[in-house]
């Protein structure tokens, strides 16, 4: 439940919480441009104590490049706080503190609609009620008491406040519905191409055979022969891909599950990867050789090759690195561990991995990834990932153990 | 083993002019024929003039003739020539395979849509693992599909054109096959495990390209790719009680009658003439051959 929990809430964009914790030292700091009394000068010390607090808050967000490795896990847990702090509890405490003053207002109203501009619909929810019920209760807490406000101003407080609710949530289901279209069209556009090409590619792949064929009545020579075979690794490539974003773009497909050795599976998988010869010994698979699993074999090599080819891609870019696969037994699942100790992820990429089509990740075609999600998912199992950039990337695919149990409860359904 | 075999057409359906010439050109390295059609109207055009049920003769008789145990099984020589010099023999489409999307019909309605329910259907699909054709499999109403994006598909099509027109011929040979083995006291070769691995060894080494049932016991006409005839003849060890029989009407005195009732030969026997056997199938121990070159009993003459 804790780890579900902790998965949802997303890291930001980097572009993202630089602008917002600069937005939130500017707006500490406009009141003493705009206003020609000092602002400042009648409030007391608690709320010193909170804008010390704020600013901290925001200044470390802005650096949370140069974070040790260790704090960085927390990055996601500590951009909501963040969020929580500076935006619905301190607008509400000091709308409370201000007795209803209009610039705090419209305060409380900016920082809805930003809360809303950064997040998704449940997290702003979440975020914008506990923190003002949490703005309330600390003006309580130290003031024994809310100051007595005026009933017009509170008034326009609460309409204001409903009025930007309204046109966060608008603007949400917006952003969210532009997303899921934005996401249909490419995957309506990929799947068009995909399949117009297959056919031409089958044609290519045809044909070589024939150029084969001919060439093999009189010897042909050894430069020739790899130029075929290239060809060949090229067009099967090609194929490949096609493949993956075929079974991607379809939202009917259902795998079909069966019990296989899931180690075998593996050793297959990586047998019949095009190794280079300075690759294959950095591979090791390790764990009980007689697991099993109920998976969609072809799937299940598939998914195993694109996370192969992504491994030893950073592998590459890193120069150095090794592959490490290791099957784990839990009491109703297998745990695939596939770890590897090329470049790493950044903190604020890894949100972003299984989103297919998602470009600002260096990581492939876009697809190979969110290929892999969605089909571990169809097979009823789970991916996620855990990285440590400059470290390793480990992909933990969990998938349900075959057993008699799980066989019966699956054909009565 | 099938009772009957000759070259056929493959028929290849796909709006894809060039995949259909380059798919058709490989088949045609592997050795089969093939037509190729780009719109489904050609195709039924072909299917209709060629593929009748009523065009094909069959020479073999449907099952065992006779009363109480003394059955036998009939085979209609005569027809055999027929069979040989019919004309459009070779057009007849014994595998499909048909691309599913096309603009014009999609291939699983024109297979709907087949009289011939003989030929073998093969689904040529875009996408992997297709619903469509996964259910169409299921529903037997195609026999196969492969998918183009597979890396392996041009094996996959040979393999399974292969396997096709394998099973078209035994579907063609049906009637006599299942008479054969549901007939328990005629022993033929074709009951025999061993022949199989055999008799395809010998069309190989031979390059047959076609043949037919001549004997229920398992003697056929072989004619290879120059049109060159063989001739295997088999007799099985139980019919030489009623070969000498035979040989006693015609000439009581021969020393032959003397080797056979010895067990030291075994012959071929047609109405008068016969033929010497001396070569034994591996697994088949009751059972002797002999592969004479040329049409030996005059079937085609």
């Amino acid at each position: 439940m804790k780890g579900k929990t902790l998965s949802y809430i997303k890291a930001p964009y980097k572009i993202d919480y630089i602008l917002f914790s600069t937005f939130c030292l500017v707006s500490l700091v406009a009141p003493m441009l705009f206003f020609s009394k000092k602002p400042y000068a009648e409030d007391d010390l608690s709320l010193y104590i909170i804008r010390v607090i704020y600013v901290s808050l925001c200044i470390i967000l802005i650096f949370a490049d140069r974070w040790p490795q260790k704090l960085k896990k927390y990055f996601s847990i500590y951009w909501y706080v963040t969020l929580f702090y500076t935006l619905p509890l301190y607008s509400t405490y000091l709308v409370i503190y201000k007795y209803c003053s209009k610039f705090f207002i419209v305060n409380a109203s900016l920082s809805i609609f930003l809360l809303a501009l950064l997040v998704d619909w449940l997290s702003f929810t979440c975020i914008a009620v506990s923190g003002t019920v949490t703005g309330i209760l600390l003006h309580i807490l130290i003031y024994n008491g809310i100051n007595n406000l005026p009933f017009d101003r509170l008034s326009v407080t609460f309409y204001m406040l409903f009025f930007s609710v309204a046109i966060a949530f608008s603007f949400l289901r917006k952003k969210e519905y532009g997303q899921r279209e934005k996401i249909r069209n490419l995957r309506l556009l990929a799947g068009g191409i995909a399949h117009e090409i297959i056919t031409p590619l089958a044609t290519l792949g045809g044909s070589l055979r024939l150029l084969e064929a001919e060439l093999g009545q009189r010897s042909s020579s050894p430069g020739e022969q790899s130029l075929l075979k290239e060809m060949h690794g090229s067009i099967n490539k090609c194929k490949h891909i096609i493949s993956s974003i075929l079974l991607n773009v379809r939202e009917d497909f259902t795998p079909v599950l069966q019990i296989y050795n899931i180690y075998a599976l593996i050793e297959q998988s990586l047998n019949d990867y095009p190794l280079e010869p300075s690759e294959a010994h950095l591979i090791y698979l390790e764990g009980n050789r007689h697991l099993e699993a109920r998976l969609d074999q072809m799937l299940f090599r598939q998914v195993i090759t694109n996370l192969l080819r992504n491994a030893l891609f950073f592998i590459k870019k890193a120069g150095k690195g090794e592959i490490n696969i290791r099957l784990v037994e839990r009491s109703r699942t297998i745990q695939v561990f596939f770890k590897d100790t090329g470049q790493g992820i950044a903190v604020t990429d890894i949100r972003n991995i299984f989103e297919p089509f998602n470009t600002t990740t260096p990581l492939g075609n876009g697809i190979g990834l969110a290929f892999c999600k969605y089909v571990i998912e169809k097979m009823k199992g789970r991916i996620e990932c855990q990285s440590s950039y400059g470290k390793y990337t480990q992909f933990i695919i969990e998938l349900p153990k075959a057993s008699r149990n799980n066989l019966t409860t699956e054909d009565r359904s | 083993m099938n009772a009957i075999f000759y070259p056929t057409t493959v028929m290849l359906v796909d709006d894809d002019e060039r995949f259909l010439s380059t798919v058709g050109r490989l088949l045609l390295i592997k050795g089969f024929k093939v037509n190729g059609y780009t719109h489904v109207k050609e195709a039924e055009k072909h299917l209709k003039s060629h593929n009748s049920a009523a065009g094909r003769t069959s020479y073999i008789d449907s099952g065992f003739e006779g009363t109480g145990g003394e059955e036998s099984l009939n085979i209609r020589i005569s027809q055999i020539r027929k069979e040989y010099f019919r004309q459009d023999k070779s057009e007849q489409v014994a595998v499909l395979v048909i691309d599913h999307d096309m603009p014009a019909m999609s291939g699983l309605d024109f297979i709907r849509q087949l009289k011939d329910d003989n030929i073998y259907r093969i689904l040529l699909t875009g996408k992997v693992g297709s619903e469509k054709a996964l259910q169409a499999f299921q529903d037997k109403l195609i026999d196969s599909y492969i998918s183009k994006s597979s890396p392996s598909m041009y094996e996959e099509l040979e393999q399974q054109i292969n396997h096709g027109i394998n099973v078209w011929f035994k579907k063609l040979s049906a009637p006599i096959t299942r008479a054969l083995m549901s007939n328990r006291t005629h022993n033929s070769l074709l009951k025999q495990q061993g022949f199989n691995s055999f008799f395809a060894e010998l069309i190989k080494k031979l390059e047959i390209k076609e043949y037919y049932l001549i004997g229920t016991e398992g003697s056929y006409l072989l004619i290879n790719k120059g049109g060159k005839i063989y001739t295997f003849l088999v007799a099985a060890a139980e019919d030489i009680p009623v070969q000498i029989e035979t040989l006693k009407s015609i000439s009581p005195a021969s020393g032959l009658v003397m080797e056979l009732e010895s067990c030291k030969k075994m012959i071929y026997l047609n109405g008068t003439r016969y033929y010497e056997l001396q070569d034994k199938i591996p697994e088949a121990e009751n059972f002797q051959y002999r592969l004479l070159e040329g049409d030996q009993l005059g079937l085609l003459t």
